[in-house]
């Protein structure tokens, strides 16, 4: 099994599809996309793939260390980022081919008028741990 | 009694209710529901005769939830009409169970969760924490799991390949967690080498033994891999080594090498190939090329 992050993108993702962003829909469209998600990530869990999905605000800022003794910086909202994250879902699957498809169905949510927004997900591997059993190979 | 000495009871006593006429599925969640009661008391409260209570515990959970399942009568019936339980057979129920939790037509993952739930007896929670995922989700992998095999007869012999390929797979899972997979791999392999005579089995145990005993050498204190050449072989556990030199000599003299038993060769001879000898039934030296020859 290996995990993979599914990453839903406010901006910086290449135009979905069905490009209407989220604030012009009506609440019904809103339910109907929130709810799909939420079935997507039960009928997940009980296929045992199912890791964690979190919705972000797309309120946030920057922080920073400045130095040793003295408070962190902050900065934001971000007003100048071009990428902005919207949600994740992690899923731990069998094969790259299974997290294709999964981000897939994920990437089909419906939208403005009730149509699948084709939207892009950015799909990444989770840096695994070596196997206890490479070196052998490597030498 | 520690905790891994408890563990091993859990495939007899399944095997216990097995042989009451309990299918798997059912047998399974009632002794890990038993075995999750026995975590919970036992620290305090200790049992004489643990597998006496695992099995008076489980079997009452298996009634239980017979009971409350609505499909009662079907299930007493089904329990009446099995065939009588023949003599008690510990060793061959768990090797049963080795080849079922490994069929085939489970995939890799599940048969590697099965197999730790009731061949190595650990909590579904404990599983899941090794493999960082939420309990809910290991359950159902579980759970669906035991349904794809709901149908395989538990009396037939398997491929002990497919159960050498689960037990690689949760040996070279790594170290996260409280559970220790690579031990709990060893252990599994270890028992499973006691019961079988396959030159494959000692050579799967040997190349975990000899991979173990580097693990002390094998990381940085920040995590970092330190390869072979690298290794400060102060930290290798020699006593370890010379375990899986040995079994797997054994195995090498019956002529009948596998995959395993090439991949554990090489890894015995890249560790000290100036004192480290090994023979072919003819008594003739094996070479590190020769091998690598085979695997590679």
């Amino acid at each position: 099994m290996a995990k993979y992050l599914l990453l839903k993108h406010y901006r910086g993702a290449p135009a979905a599809v069905n490009d209407v962003s989220m604030d012009h829909w009506t609440p019904d469209e809103v339910s109907a996309h929130v709810q799909y998600m939420n079935d997507f990530a039960t009928r997940l869990q009980e296929t045992g793939e199912f890791v964690d999905g979190q919705a972000l605000s797309p309120d946030g800022m920057w922080v920073r260390s400045d130095g040793e003794g003295r408070p962190p910086v902050t900065d934001g909202p971000f007003a100048e980022t071009k990428d902005l994250i919207a949600g994740w879902m992690v899923i731990d699957v069998d094969s790259r081919e299974r997290a294709v498809e999964l981000a897939g169905e994920l990437s089909a949510a419906p939208g403005a008028g009730g149509k699948p927004i084709h939207e892009w997900l950015e799909v990444r591997p989770f840096l695994g741990e070596a196997p206890t059993i490479s070196e052998c190979h490597g030498g | 009694m520690d905790e891994t000495q408890q563990r091993t009871l859990i495939p007899t006593v399944i095997g216990v209710l097995g042989r009451r006429g309990v299918d798997f599925a059912a047998a399974e969640d009632a002794v890990q529901d038993a075995l999750v009661e026995a975590v919970r008391v036992w620290p305090e409260d200790p049992p004489r005769d643990p597998k006496g209570w695992l099995v008076a515990v489980a079997w009452r959970r298996f009634l239980d939830a017979a009971r409350a399942d609505t499909s009662r009568r079907r299930r007493e019936i089904r329990v009446e009409e099995e065939p009588e339980p023949g003599p008690p057979e510990a060793v061959d129920d768990t090797l049963r169970l080795y080849f079922l939790c490994a069929h085939p037509s489970l995939t890799p993952a599940s048969a590697v969760a099965l197999t730790l739930r009731a061949v190595g007896g650990l909590t579904t929670r404990q599983i899941a924490q090794a493999y960082l995922v939420p309990e809910a989700t290991m359950a159902q992998r579980i759970s669906r799991a035991k349904r794809t095999v709901s149908g395989v007869r538990f009396d037939q012999p398997g491929d002990v390949a497919t159960v050498l390929r689960v037990l690689y797979l949760v040996f070279n899972e790594g170290y996260s967690g409280d559970v220790d997979l690579a031990a709990e791999a060893i252990r599994l392999t270890r028992q499973l080498a006691a019961m079988t005579d396959a030159e494959e089995v000692a050579g799967l145990l040997a190349l975990m033994l000899l991979h173990h005993a580097r693990r002390p050498a094998r990381t940085r204190p920040d995590g970092s891999l330190v390869t072979l050449a690298e290794q400060d072989r102060s930290l290798w556990d020699t006593r370890l080594i010379a375990e899986g030199v040995d079994v797997l000599q054994t195995a090498l003299a019956r002529d009948r090498l596998g995959e395993f038993q090439a991949q554990a060769a090489i890894a015995a001879l890249h560790a000290d190939a100036r004192t480290t000898k090994l023979y072919d039934r003819r008594g003739e030296d094996i070479s590190l090329d020769e091998v690598e020859r085979i695997v590679l």
